[in-house]
């Protein structure tokens, strides 16, 4: 969907208008960077708040219910670190760091809060994943469920920084600077981190290689 | 670069050398093109990166959506109750902590201007008196109802 140059300006310089459908408002907020769009939030501007919920959503549960091994927590967190965007948005400020970063790092904080104040039972995400391709045979689906459950149970029973370091390098496609931005800590920390955790996955998982192999052919 | 670097590199960064950071990239490549042993590591690393790869998604429910996007709506009142406080970019937060404080700074100022140890007590000493313990603790003439 495009919007004219001058629906976008408008965008940027604050309010929408009203007079724009809601489809063009969305479209020209879709322009914005998610700091312009948290400046927005902090007016109270909701429009604002649903485009990042469209970009961050997906992504902010994926990790969560991949970190805590459980669906229904991962989408507590993802509700919990919305709220909290929401609510803090007046006072916040990049002090010079990205929006990602920010709001990652709170996404996995409330999932180290919450496996701290409760041992999450771990629900494999195999349960949890999407309807399978209609395409693929059945058997391979099962296979490949399979598949994916040993390994989330694997990731699942990694310790806890170690499998936030893999579930954002590996399984969120962060880059190794933005995920130890998110930790917190510096990239030789986190190399530590993720050599230790890919090591403990391959000495877990080498006996599924053949089956991997099996299920690509 | 040696095998061993390069087991550590991978074993970090995984087999897709677009991850290798960049200054180790070159010799990383050059080392995989010349040894089968290095081609071995980076073949282990890809079957890594292949069972994290089929990992599930997890897909976003609508009502889950539909949640988190009404949150605006059912949190507006409190953002503007706090907002109102004119103090919320502020210490507007911390005013019963700076209360406590304050009510603690008073009381313990209060409390050490009075002398809390009764006048006829032996060990009542003036605030400006300095008291030579080493005969006391060398057992010498102690003052009358004080033993050790």
């Amino acid at each position: 969907m495009f919007f004219s140059r001058e629906q976008g300006i408008v965008a940027m310089r604050g309010s929408t208008p009203e007079s724009m459908s809601p489809q063009a408002q969305r479209s020209a907020l879709e322009v914005l960077s998610d700091e312009a769009l948290m400046a927005r939030i902090a007016d109270g501007d909701e429009h604002a708040y649903q485009a990042l919920v469209d970009r961050h959503l997906g992504q902010s549960l994926g990790m969560a219910a991949k970190v805590l091994g459980n669906r229904a927590e991962g989408e507590e967190i993802a509700q919990e670190a919305f709220l909290r965007l929401w609510r803090h948005a007046p006072n916040w400020s990049p002090k010079g760091a990205k929006f990602t970063t920010w709001f990652y790092r709170v996404v996995m904080n409330l999932c180290i809060d919450r496996q701290r104040t409760r041992r999450a039972t771990m629900v494999p995400l195999d349960a949890a994943g999407d309807p399978a391709d209609d395409r693929q045979g059945a058997d391979d689906q099962v296979q490949q469920a399979q598949i994916g459950g040993q390994v989330a149970g694997a990731v699942a029973d990694l310790p806890e920084r170690q499998r936030i370091a893999i579930t954002l390098c590996y399984l969120h496609g962060m880059s190794n600077k933005e995920a130890a931005d998110v930790l917190d800590i510096n990239i030789k920390a986190l190399e530590s981190l993720l050599t230790r955790g890919r090591r403990a996955l391959k000495d877990r998982l080498s006996h599924m290689k053949d089956e991997l192999m099996g299920f690509e052919q | 670069m040696t095998l061993e670097d390069l087991r550590n590199l991978v074993d970090a960064y995984g087999s897709d050398p677009g991850r290798w950071p960049d200054d180790r990239r070159d010799a990383a490549e050059a080392l995989v093109e010349r040894s089968a042993d290095a081609r071995d590591i980076v073949e282990d690393a890809r079957m890594v990166d292949d069972l994290l790869a089929a990992m599930p998604e997890v897909a976003v429910r609508p009502a889950l959506r539909s949640q988190i996007g009404d949150l605006p709506r059912q949190h507006k009142q409190e953002r503007k109750k706090r907002r109102a406080s004119g103090w919320s970019f502020g210490v507007g937060h911390l005013i019963p902590q700076l209360a406590g404080a304050a009510a603690a700074l008073a009381l313990g100022f209060y409390l050490g201007t009075l002398n809390v140890v009764p006048v006829d007590s032996p060990f009542q000493v003036a605030n400006t008196e300095v008291v030579d313990l080493v005969d006391y603790v060398y057992g010498e003439d102690l003052p009358e109802g004080i033993e050790l």
